[in-house]
């Protein structure tokens, strides 16, 4: 090492430090443009693709997944993983529909009382935490593997989903709570009016003043909040230290077991936010709310390059693997393509996506 | 010169090697060379780059420019299985066996005696590794699993595993780091052994006395550059410190004792910690300002009760820890560090540094909430300059705050340790081998760092197998054996004969102060 230590201060520091951030911030950039890539691609394919209704329920579809993801994500960085949120989401939605539909039976969906309704909203938020604290206390205290214990929560969750809804979808959620999830309130300028700018090539017409639906600003907050989180607190600094050597963790002081217990509280809080925000925006619940979502969401926590092995990871970049799996899935629906083959384009991509990191290791580390 | 190549051949001749990691140019027009049955010393302070020079012979590194010849003929080696099939093991620094297997499976790894289809023959893997065991005396069962082993133990059977390759040349990297004085005799003696069997050998180590003991030819390195080479009994080891440091220092210097005074009512007392590694209960005080030394043989508990000091023993430690007559909390780390105790430990890359990460992240991780503001949010500028400071206090060799652990040599790692642990302002700072693997200059500055937070009323607790770190630095020196402390050495009583006589011998000589 023949590196000076003294910092001192370069002329032209503004610059380097611009080119050490674009440097660091490489991969992030990169996947942006495999991204591209594929929009691009995609809207080639089928022009349909960027029309303001299929991005409409691209977003809305997207929403609950990126909702969980984020959960995910922290949770993962601490070196846990959690199966159960699929479930979870299921029965939150359970237990809010069960609240402020089948409780207090009301006359109307119009007529209910506002408190039936405020616990309605408020009582779900506590059940992914409540079951993330169990599991949590399973996993730090009898030292199981998270995979196990919440494989095991995923069945108990989805049995108790079916014992509050009885099996039967639960109908007729209040007006109030739906005219919220399916509304779309704001609108922001979004570059897809491709048809109009091949027309005219004028940038301009590019954009359309989009509608964007009221539950993908809940993701953007969940979003804001766990990068603030993760980059800017001690919290943060603390889940990743004890994803990367737990043992380090606990010689410098830090709680491992309630850092990893408060992780599991907080997938869990994603999950039944997720289940709130699909009950608002379905208007109903299903007993199958939420089946299969875990895989889905691992898989684009994966892609977005956070490690199996913790210690690692950028919330920010969960992002785009949820956009590349949920692009992915309406593609393959927009060009007709029969449902079975979905599985084998999202397993397909989750393994591109592993390889390419591998791959960009070895690189990084011959260097 | 025509004497040495009758009798050793060069082996392996490296010419004008030079090989740069990223900004650094770690190796710059290096020649060096090998000779059959003779025993070559690498030397140089951390960063110097010997590392990355046995890197480049054993196949890990290719260098940017610059020749090796093994046995005349040019080659170049595509990765380390290439070196490898030449015959050509290095014993790395850290030790790398797979714990969760035997000693046996661990020695002939990837080398086990099989029957067709590839079924081991156990019955002669055991005998294959016992007998090795044997024939370089180590005391071990083949059959225990790593895990269970000391590290010293751990470091033999390492080499033992190098052995049974049989290899032409063998780079051994620090082998004798992690092991105590006996351990280093038998280390030795293996060493000239091979070379009789006509191995070609390098020797790295920071352990000069060694070299002069060990070695026929050396090699000194300086900043990527060979600044001397040629036979040992051409040399003196004062010179060699001259040329790895390239300025003249103090080999050693007795250290300023705080004598803290006797109606100070202890700053740490220790009554009656148990805890598993252990056979006897520890009890004991500290004062303020009293830098307590506590030795032995590898294996004889030191671990142990360090990491008990800190409360990081394990579920079944029991006693009692008072912090200025306070009791802390027991089996938390956490209430430890809050109570003003710091724990430095011998294992860097496994409770030490978080290679991933950077040094701010590093050395702020314990006291992340100080730099908590109002809303959650970090101080960012703030840990960077703490961060800055420490780099500069205590000359860590990096690229900046912002560099990642990785990207710093060995010594400068544990310098960041250090930085991490002091930031904490312990009012005990538990060390536990403080300068393992540190070069000679940076010994020198931590025992002048251990010597200055001493005489701040910071109360050190120095476990060490170094004697001469406990004879330069300690007011006392509790002295264990077998998992109980025999005695206490104070005063003229703290010389290496009588700290090694009571290590070895599991007694304190009768006329003990």
């Amino acid at each position: 090492m023949t590196t000076v230590s003294s910092p001192k201060p370069e002329p032209l520091a503004g610059v380097s430090r611009l080119f050490a951030g674009l440097k660091r911030s490489y991969s992030l950039i990169q996947a942006l443009g495999v991204l591209a890539i594929l929009i691009v691609a995609m809207q080639i394919a089928n022009d349909r693709f960027l029309s303001p209704i299929n991005v409409g329920n691209l977003l809305g579809q997207m929403t609950i997944m990126l909702i969980v993801a984020a959960g995910m994500t922290i949770v993962m960085i601490a070196g846990e993983l959690d199966v159960s949120v699929g479930s979870v989401v299921g029965l939150s939605a359970a237990v809010a529909g069960w609240i402020m539909v089948r409780w207090i039976p009301a006359p109307s969906a119009n007529d209910h009382s506002w408190w039936v309704i405020v616990l309605g909203l408020v009582a779900p938020l506590f059940v992914g935490p409540v079951l993330g604290l169990f599991v949590g206390f399973i996993v730090t205290k009898a030292r199981i593997p998270s995979f196990i214990v919440t494989l095991g929560m995923l069945m108990i969750a989805r049995s108790l989903t079916l014992v509050v809804t009885q099996g039967q979808p639960i109908p007729d959620i209040p007006q109030i709570v739906r005219s919220f999830g399916q509304g779309r309130w704001v609108q922001i300028p979004l570059p897809i009016a491709f048809s109009d700018f091949f027309r005219t090539s004028s940038f301009s017409d590019l954009l359309v003043w989009f509608p964007i639906q009221n539950i993908v600003w809940v993701a953007a907050i969940v979003y804001a909040v766990g990068w603030f989180v993760l980059d800017r607190t001690a919290f943060g600094k603390r889940v990743y230290a004890v994803g990367s050597n737990r043992t380090v963790a606990i010689l410098s002081g830090i709680r491992a077991d309630r850092i990893k217990i408060q992780c599991l509280m907080i997938v869990g809080f994603t999950a039944s936010l997720a289940g709130l925000v699909s009950v608002s925006r379905l208007g109903a619940v299903s007993p199958n709310t939420g089946e299969g979502l875990e895989f889905e969401v691992i898989a684009a926590v994966v892609i977005g390059g956070t490690g199996l092995y913790g210690g690692q990871g950028k919330i920010l970049r969960t992002i785009i693997g949820v956009i590349i799996i949920a692009l992915t899935r309406n593609f393959l629906n927009l060009a007709r393509i029969a449902i079975f083959w979905q599985g084998f384009a999202t397993g397909a991509i989750i393994l591109a996506a592993v390889l390419l990191e591998a791959l960009q290791r070895r690189i990084s580390e011959r260097r | 010169m025509s004497v040495a190549e009758e009798r050793g051949a060069a082996l392996l001749q490296c010419r004008g090697l030079s090989r740069s990691f990223a900004a650094v140019r770690a190796l710059r027009g290096v020649d060096f060379s090998i000779a059959a049955g003779r025993v070559r010393g690498l030397v140089g302070e951390n960063g110097a780059g010997k590392s990355t020079l046995a890197k480049i012979i054993a196949g890990v590194h290719a260098p940017d420019a610059g020749t090796i010849e093994l046995e005349g003929r040019p080659v170049r080696f595509a990765g380390a299985e290439r070196a490898l099939q030449q015959r050509i093991v290095t014993v790395h620094q850290d030790i790398n066996l797979v714990q969760t297997m035997s000693v046996s499976e661990n020695i002939l790894l990837n080398n086990e005696p099989t029957y067709r289809l590839g079924i081991i023959r156990r019955k002669a893997m055991r005998t294959a590794a016992r007998s090795l065991l044997e024939k370089y005396e180590i005391a071990v069962d083949p059959d225990e699993t790593v895990s269970a082993l000391a590290n010293d133990i751990k470091k033999m059977v390492q080499i033992v595993k190098a052995v049974s390759l049989e290899p032409r040349i063998l780079i051994l990297d620090e082998p004798t780091s992690s092991l105590t004085d006996s351990q280093v005799r038998v280390a030795l003696r293996l060493i000239r052994q091979l070379a009789s069997q006509g191995v070609g050998l390098v020797l790295i180590s920071h352990y000069l006395a060694e070299i002069f003991e060990v070695c026929d030819d050396l090699t000194v390195m300086r900043d990527g550059e060979v600044v001397a080479d040629g036979p040992v009994n051409e040399t003196t080891l004062p010179k060699v410190v001259t040329q790895m440091v390239g300025r003249k220092v103090e080999t050693s210097r007795r250290a300023a004792h705080v004598r803290a005074s006797n109606e100070v009512s202890p700053l740490m007392t220790v009554e009656n910690l148990s805890l598993s590694g252990l056979s006897q209960n520890v009890s004991f005080s500290l004062r303020s300002g009293e830098v307590l030394g506590v030795t032995g043989l590898a294996g004889s508990g030191l671990r142990e009760l360090s990491k008990g000091l800190f409360g990081a023993a394990g579920r079944e430690t029991s006693g009692r820890i008072l912090v200025g007559g306070v009791p802390v909390p027991a089996r938390d780390p956490a209430a430890s560090l809050k109570s003003g105790i710091a724990l430095l430990t011998n294992d860097r890359l496994g409770e030490g540094i978080l290679q991933s990460f950077t040094l701010v992240e590093n050395i702020c991780l314990p006291i992340l909430s100080r730099f908590s503001g109002p809303r959650g949010a970090l101080d960012f500028a703030e840990m960077k300059r703490t961060t800055e400071k420490n780099i500069q206090r205590l000359r860590v060799n990096a690229p900046g705050p912002s560099a990642l652990a990785r990207q710093l040599s060995g010594g400068n790692q544990q310098k960041v340790l250090f930085a991490k642990w002091l930031e904490t302002k312990p009012k005990i700072f538990v060390m536990d081998e403080p300068t393992i693997g540190v070069d000679v200059g940076a010994k020198e500055e931590i025992r002048r760092i251990i010597d200055e937070i001493a005489s701040a009323g910071v109360g050190v607790v120095l476990v060490t197998t170094e004697l001469d770190e406990l004879v330069l630095l300690c007011d006392r020196v509790l002295v264990m054996f077998r998992g109980a402390v025999i005695g206490e050495l104070s005063g003229e009583a703290v010389n290496r004969e009588r700290i090694l006589h009571a290590a070895a011998c599991g007694e304190i000589q009768a006329a003990a102060a």
